[in-house]
């Protein structure tokens, strides 16, 4: 469904007006607008430095706007801070909180912030634990936890006070498998229990498996817009193709390798060359000669239908970790 | 409300922290008890006259003997308060002889007939001397003004506070009774060190909020800048307070250091100095940016505010270009104005003090709250 009418039918959670924030010289965020529906998992994707978190700490009003509005609930961030901060609940990307208070205190200071008391807040605080995987864990200090746990933590100490929209600022960075399930379950669990969520990433597969619309962001601007298919729509002239070439994946010459006619972009990922051509270029046959002329062994090679790093690299250049 | 959970936050993280509180109340106790067991022969203030012995003869004049009565009064005075014996000698000639024989730490020789009193002085006895000299020029004044008085004025004689014996040794102790020993000197001295201290406490209260995002995490609540300010800073008085405590009691009790007989005007004066302590960390941690370089500052500008403030040796020791040098350091003021209070009932200087800590803490919590309120990204 295009953008335009979507909006018509359902009710904005967050509102973004050409939102600009410089800092210094640097424009961290440039005139952003966007429209966050209730009830989605909205993926903000982009490189470092794209100004997600930016965006992010602005919505929060940690950060102020230079130019442009935020509306959260219909509430404007500038004029009613602590209104709109009632109704959003941080995951902030680094692990914030206490190491020398236990698990239920941690959470139970932060809901506290909110308002919530005396057994409310104990059972709040109890029932986040719970929903996190922490409950066993209540009386113990965040000091021995492992990071996956640390960051169950970090979410806990976000939703006790049930808020209408939560923000995942990277919630997944550096933890086991396991945990980042753990986490992912959890993300859908809070949107089917009502809460609105926004979820920042470098991974776009848990964008791609758990993101009901996604924005694109580079250089402090959303670059495309849409539902993951609705992106993906976006590079329909587009072919990408994966070569495997295990360890001598080092031999390879990008800049050689985009001299190939219909080469668009290039990406690297754990061994695998990840290129995207113009869909009307036939140019696999030059591809593999440019291997086999530069004796780097091809493993195997396979035409795949585009993903979020695909489209990120069309409209880009550049890979999402760049 | 907002305000109290953060206290109470930023009072347990400090209490259950032990490096801190290692630093903050054993360390203190165990520099009282070995610096006071290092100094204590250089705190024993006494002075012990019981060996100066003084040879004197009078003349008496029966039909007035008022300047040997008067006499009387201060030998008996000055053996009872000094501890100083006098010998009677039989004549001037015999007595002068003892003391050129170095037998005697000095001669007096007092006559009702001519009205005088002289004084044969022992050179290798020139400490005694001098304090004898002392009492006895004191003692002569006293006796003169008394005479004229009683010449021209008989009446006046009945003011009592012209006919108590006067006092002829102007040593005065800070207490008449007590003086610091080094363990009394140095729970004291060691308690305003570890006050100082304190700004690390109010400067990490800050600083970790800061670099562990917590910080940010508490303004993304409905929590304005000045309440967590407030609450960091009034969390991390509230936490000193309890140390601070624990070394008094400790001191007082276990290692029984004098504090006086004013707690009240004592606890204070150290809550005040606690407070500017606190609120100097507050302010470096927003002005500077680097944690560590911050904290280095501090590392270095305390011990100088402590040797400055008498921390280590006593001031008076040091005299002149170092005496005025040190009034740039609050821990000075605190000292001067505590050993004031505990020894010498002397209020004198706890106002100073007082407003040199209120002063300087609203200078440096004014600053903590401008840079916090400008600095968004900080937390970020």
């Amino acid at each position: 469904m295009p953008e335009s009418e979507r909006r018509v039918f359902t009710l904005s959670v967050v509102s973004m007006e050409k939102v600009t924030k410089n800092f210094g010289n640097l424009t961290a965020v440039d005139k952003m607008s966007l429209n966050i529906e209730e009830g989605e998992i909205f993926g903000l994707l982009g490189p470092n430095g794209a100004g997600k978190s930016t965006a992010i700490n602005m919505i929060t009003g940690l950060l102020e706007t230079d130019k442009g509005s935020i509306n959260i609930l219909g509430k404007d961030v500038k004029r009613d801070p602590m209104t709109t901060k009632r109704n959003i609940g941080i995951v902030p990307q680094d692990i914030a909180i206490y190491e020398d208070l236990t698990c239920v205190e941690n959470v139970k200071f932060f809901a506290g912030l909110y308002g919530l008391r005396g057994k409310e807040l104990t059972a709040a605080a109890m029932e986040a634990l719970e929903f996190t995987g922490l409950s066993d864990k209540a009386g113990g200090y965040p000091k021995g936890f492992s990071g996956g746990m640390k960051r169950r933590l970090n979410i806990a100490c976000a939703i006790a006070h049930k808020p209408k929209v939560i923000i995942m600022d990277e919630p997944t960075v550096g933890i086991d498998p396991q945990s980042r399930n753990h986490i992912l379950q959890s993300v859908r669990r809070l949107n089917q229990m009502g809460s609105t969520i926004i979820y920042t990433s470098h991974y776009m597969e848990e964008v791609e498996t758990i993101c009901t619309r996604v924005a694109i962001m580079d250089h402090g601007k959303v670059i495309a817009l849409g539902t993951v298919d609705e992106l993906k729509n976006l590079i329909t002239d587009k072919s990408v193709v994966w070569v495997s070439a295990g360890d001598s994946v080092s031999k390879l010459n990008e800049e050689k390798l985009k001299e190939i006619p219909g080469v668009m972009g290039i990406a690297i990922q754990d061994g695998i060359i990840k290129i995207s051509s113009a869909h009307e270029v036939n140019n696999l046959d030059k591809i593999i000669t440019y291997f086999t002329v530069n004796k780097i062994p091809l493993k195997s090679i396979e035409s795949k239908t585009p993903d979020l790093e695909t489209v990120f690299l069309s409209l880009t250049g550049r890979r999402l970790r760049d | 409300m907002n305000i109290l959970r953060i206290i109470l936050k930023e009072f347990t993280l400090n209490i259950r922290n032990f490096k801190a509180n290692f630093m903050m109340v054993l360390f203190p106790i165990v520099l009282i008890m070995i610096l006071g067991a290092a100094f204590s022969g250089t705190f024993d203030n006494a002075v012990k006259l019981d060996d100066v012995t003084v040879l004197y003869t009078e003349e008496r004049n029966e039909s007035g003997p008022i300047l040997t009565e008067a006499f009387k009064s201060f030998r008996e005075g000055i053996s009872e308060e000094l501890g100083i014996i006098f010998v009677k000698a039989d004549d001037v000639n015999s007595g002068r002889t003892a003391i050129k024989d170095n037998k005697y730490s000095a001669y007096i020789y007092v006559s009702d007939n001519t009205r005088e009193i002289k004084m044969y002085k022992n050179e290798r006895a020139e400490f005694e001397t001098s304090l004898i000299e002392s009492a006895l020029n004191s003692f002569s004044n006293t006796y003169g003004a008394m005479s004229a008085i009683a010449a021209n004025n008989p009446a006046a004689m009945a003011m009592p506070e012209m006919a108590a014996e006067g006092d002829y040794v102007a040593v005065k102790s800070l207490n008449e009774k007590r003086e610091p020993g080094s363990l009394d000197y140095y729970a004291v001295t060691m308690m305003t060190m570890i006050l100082m201290y304190a700004s690390l406490t109010g400067f990490w209260s800050i600083r970790s909020d800061i670099e562990q995002k917590t910080g940010g995490r508490i303004l993304c609540a409905p929590v304005r800048k000045h309440e967590m300010l407030i609450g960091n800073v009034v969390g991390s008085i509230c936490v000193t307070i309890v140390q601070g405590t624990a070394v008094i009691l400790f001191s007082k009790f276990i290692l029984k250091a004098y504090w006086g007989e004013d707690l009240i005007t004592v606890a204070f004066l150290l809550l005040t100095y606690s407070v500017m302590s606190i609120s100097l960390g507050a302010s470096l941690a927003f002005l500077f940016r680097n944690g560590n370089a911050a904290s280095g500052a501090l590392n270095t500008i305390i011990p100088i505010f402590v040797f400055l403030g008498g921390g280590y040796v006593p001031l008076d020791v040091m005299g002149g270009t170092v005496g005025k040098l040190s009034d740039i350091s609050p821990v000075k003021w605190v000292n001067t104005a505590l050993f004031g209070i505990i020894y010498d009932g002397d209020y004198s200087r706890v106002m100073t003090s007082v407003l040199v800590n209120v002063g300087t803490a609203a200078a440096f919590i004014a600053i903590a709250a401008l840079f916090a309120k400008r600095g968004n990204r900080l937390y970020a």
